[in-house]
């Protein structure tokens, strides 16, 4: 049994999830080594964007920080990673993980002004770190290449070559079980709960003796450390980092992923990510059918999607997560295990 | 039922995921487009131009009988999206070449275009896809960006001018700058100002007054039409009679239509042949095609990458061979001084020279239109 850090609670509820978990990772490794190559590029792109998307959950979730900053974030860390590796010669490994922890300072100090402001003029302030990361990201070409970008080498860690996409997505599966893991205890953990206090009232959690700031800066500090590492992965996958992977468009793509995904919620951020990336796959396959041409039903697929979400969010506000914990009860109803919910 | 309703959705939704190839039985090619993001403006007739120039060559007998029909995804200029919709097309659809778009998205796709033996065909000139090591399946129908640019630099030695460069930084409108800089190195013209100016500028007083104080004749540009529009009526506002000399993505149709009067005499290093110039069959079939935007320099280049793709083809089948990506780029390094339906500068590619071309005439705005003033041909 998974055991939190602090507390010897259990990670995950009950066994329904224990076995369930257990049963989906191995699955997807499993399954994921006889796809072929388009599918596992998606399987690829859910699971990294899923790993990001954990981050911002605490952020926006956990600790009700908006941030319209996420994929600058990201880029902070692909870029990082691709000239660690490529350009000072570290391994593959420490280079992602120093990635994420220079996200995750970069992170820190744009989240500086959160101690003074919250609600729509955080997100004003996060907006401005979008504009000037992006900025920076299109003046230093030595770092990125400019608006050229640069390649970006798949990894070779503890002696593995990742260059065989297959293998590649069990390393992006394991980062991603692993910042899962590490998410959940988060969670159950005295800054877990210190986390709740300041997005539910600040003022109160700091009488009862929470350093709003030094939580608010470890929020800010965790949320971009996943930004960073993802970052870094998603170089790797594509073997390619561009500017325009990163741009304010994708960060709001973020927001909508966790707001679909459910905040919050773990397993909101799996399956934000997985709506975001195959909603669109979905509506061009089904325009392929009929066309064998998405090109002049672009616009219309824009707007479609746009459709599907503003739906969606009416008949399920809660994101799918909430879909997924009914499924859950409804479940534990029919093999007679009891009712017990998880939010 | 609600939630038997939402996941019966899903189970579908995912089902066409998974089993949404195509029957195969004629010839399927890919095209990555981009029609919804900020460059569509060239994006959208470059694309159309390629699926009218097919719809074209199928309606005249195809590839020897066979028909070509093209998978487009469009993919607004996203580099994950275009990588999966690479992806896509190599894997389920098992294409054999793609007609692709810009810089970034295009530059992404080179490592997966080497090892599923593709061929791409970008309409983003970059040095980077011009490697015939790096890139060995990229074919383009123009010269690279860098070429473009000492081609310019000759011009203006030939016309004892001297040189101001402006670029939008970073993209294809630095990319030759260095180059740009090597050649007037070597003609002995002077680089007497450099400017950087963005995509969609409101203005360019600045720059211009900079240009007038250095003495500028001639201004090298690196960016789109619209910029080169706002460039050119400064000019004008401020009295400089300097002549611009726009890169292949700056003298377009739309510079004349947006500069309007002050179009007049500046120059551009043109893509393609001018709209209703020629009276090839080719040119003939994109003045009958109907379509709106046909006399865009961007349609009639995406029609010359169809046509040099189905040139390609009848060769492979001329000589038995199968239609694959090895073979068709066999085909493509076989082509020399070849100018698909003559709508492009003629082409010529060896197994270790992906250069498109190194033909690079100037043209000149000429009472409202593009006229050829120079012709030069650099040494490979």
């Amino acid at each position: 049994m998974i055991e939190t850090v602090l507390r010897g609670r259990p990670l995950l509820a009950d066994r329904f999830d224990r076995i369930g978990a257990v049963a989906l990772i191995a699955c997807l490794a499993v399954v994921s080594q006889f796809m072929g190559d388009y599918h596992l590029a998606l399987l690829t792109q859910i699971t990294v964007f899923a790993l990001s998307a954990m981050g911002l959950n605490i952020l926006l979730g956990n600790t009700g920080m908006i941030s319209i900053a996420h994929a600058a974030f990201m880029g902070v860390g692909a870029f990082s990673s691709a000239y660690l590796i490529q350009n000072l010669g570290l391994p593959a490994l420490p280079a992602v993980l120093l990635a994420g922890l220079i996200t995750s300072v970069v992170g820190m100090v744009f989240g500086l002004p959160s101690l003074r402001l919250k609600g729509v003029y955080l997100a004003m302030a996060s907006f401005a770190a979008q504009i000037i990361l992006y900025w920076a990201f299109e003046q230093s070409r030595w770092l990125t290449g400019g608006q050229d970008g640069r390649f970006a080498e798949r990894p070779v860690m503890l002696g593995i070559s990742f260059m065989d996409s297959h293998r590649f997505y069990l390393l992006a599966l394991a980062f991603a079980v692993l910042g899962a893991v590490a998410n959940l205890n988060i969670e159950r953990s005295r800054l877990g709960r210190a986390f709740n206090a300041v997005r539910d009232r600040s003022q109160a959690a700091e009488m009862m003796g929470v350093n709003v700031f030094r939580t608010k800066m470890a929020s800010f500090g965790l949320a971009t450390f996943y930004a960073g590492v993802a970052g870094a992965l998603f170089g790797q996958y594509l073997e390619f980092v561009a500017i325009q992977a990163f741009s304010l468009s994708v960060s709001i793509q973020f927001l909508a992923l966790v707001i679909i995904g459910g905040l919050g919620s773990l397993a909101g951020s799996v399956l934000g990510a997985a709506f975001i990336v195959l909603v669109p796959e979905i509506l061009d396959t089904i325009i392929l059918m009929f066309s064998h041409n998405t090109g002049e039903m672009a616009p219309i697929r824009l707007g479609v999607f746009g459709l599907i979400v503003v739906v969606f969010l009416l008949f399920e506000p809660q994101g799918l997560a909430r879909a997924w914990n009914r499924t859950r009860q409804w479940a534990l109803n029919h093999t007679g295990k009891g009712s017990q919910t998880r939010s | 039922m609600k939630r038997k309703w939402f996941f019966g959705m899903a189970l579908v939704a995912m089902a066409l995921l998974v089993v949404g190839t195509t029957a195969q039985a004629e010839i399927v090619l890919g095209g990555i487009s981009n029609r919804t993001a900020p460059t569509s403006d060239s994006g959208i007739p470059h694309m159309d131009g390629v699926l009218a120039a097919w719809k074209w060559i199928n309606a005249n007998g195809g590839i020897d009988g066979e028909k070509v029909k093209v998978v487009e995804i469009e993919c607004g200029y996203d580099v994950p999206k275009t990588v999966a919709a690479f992806k896509r097309l190599a894997g389920q659809y098992k294409v054999p070449l793609v007609h692709g778009f810009g810089t970034p998205d295009s530059i992404a796709v080179i490592p997966f275009s080497t090892r599923t033996k593709t061929i791409y065909m970008p309409v983003s000139y970059a040095k980077e896809m011009v490697d015939s090591k790096k890139a060995p399946y990229y074919f383009m129908t123009n010269a690279d960006y860098s070429t473009a640019g000492r081609s310019a630099v000759q011009f203006v030695k030939h016309k004892n001018g001297n040189l101001a460069l402006i670029y939008n930084p970073g993209g294809f409108g630095e990319a030759p700058i260095a180059d740009i800089k090597d050649e007037a190195k070597k003609d002995g013209v002077a680089v007497v100002a450099e400017e950087n100016i963005g995509y969609v500028p409101t203005d360019a007083v600045q720059q211009v007054l900079k240009f007038k104080k250095a003495g500028a004749k001639y201004i090298w540009m690196g960016n789109t039409d619209s910029a080169m529009a706002v460039l050119a009526k400064d000019l004008k506002k401020q009295g400089d009679n300097a002549k611009i000399i726009g890169n292949v993505y700056a003298g377009t149709e739309a510079f004349i239509k947006n500069a309007g009067p002050d179009a007049e005499g500046h120059y551009t290093m043109y893509g393609s042949v001018p709209y209703g110039s020629t009276n090839t069959p080719a040119m003939k079939a994109i003045e009958a095609s109907g379509y709106p935007d046909r006399a865009n320099t961007h349609f009639i280049r995406g029609w010359a990458q169809a046509m040099m793709a189905a040139d390609a083809m009848r060769m492979l089948k001329k000589a038995g061979k199968p239609i694959n990506g090895p073979n068709l780029k066999w085909a493509f390094e076989q082509m020399k001084d070849y100018s698909p339906g003559g709508l492009v500068p003629p082409i010529t590619f060896t197994p270790t020279d992906h250069r498109a071309s190194m033909v690079v005439p100037v043209y000149q705005v000429q009472n409202g239109k593009w006229v050829k003033v120079w012709d030069n041909t650099l040494p490979r």
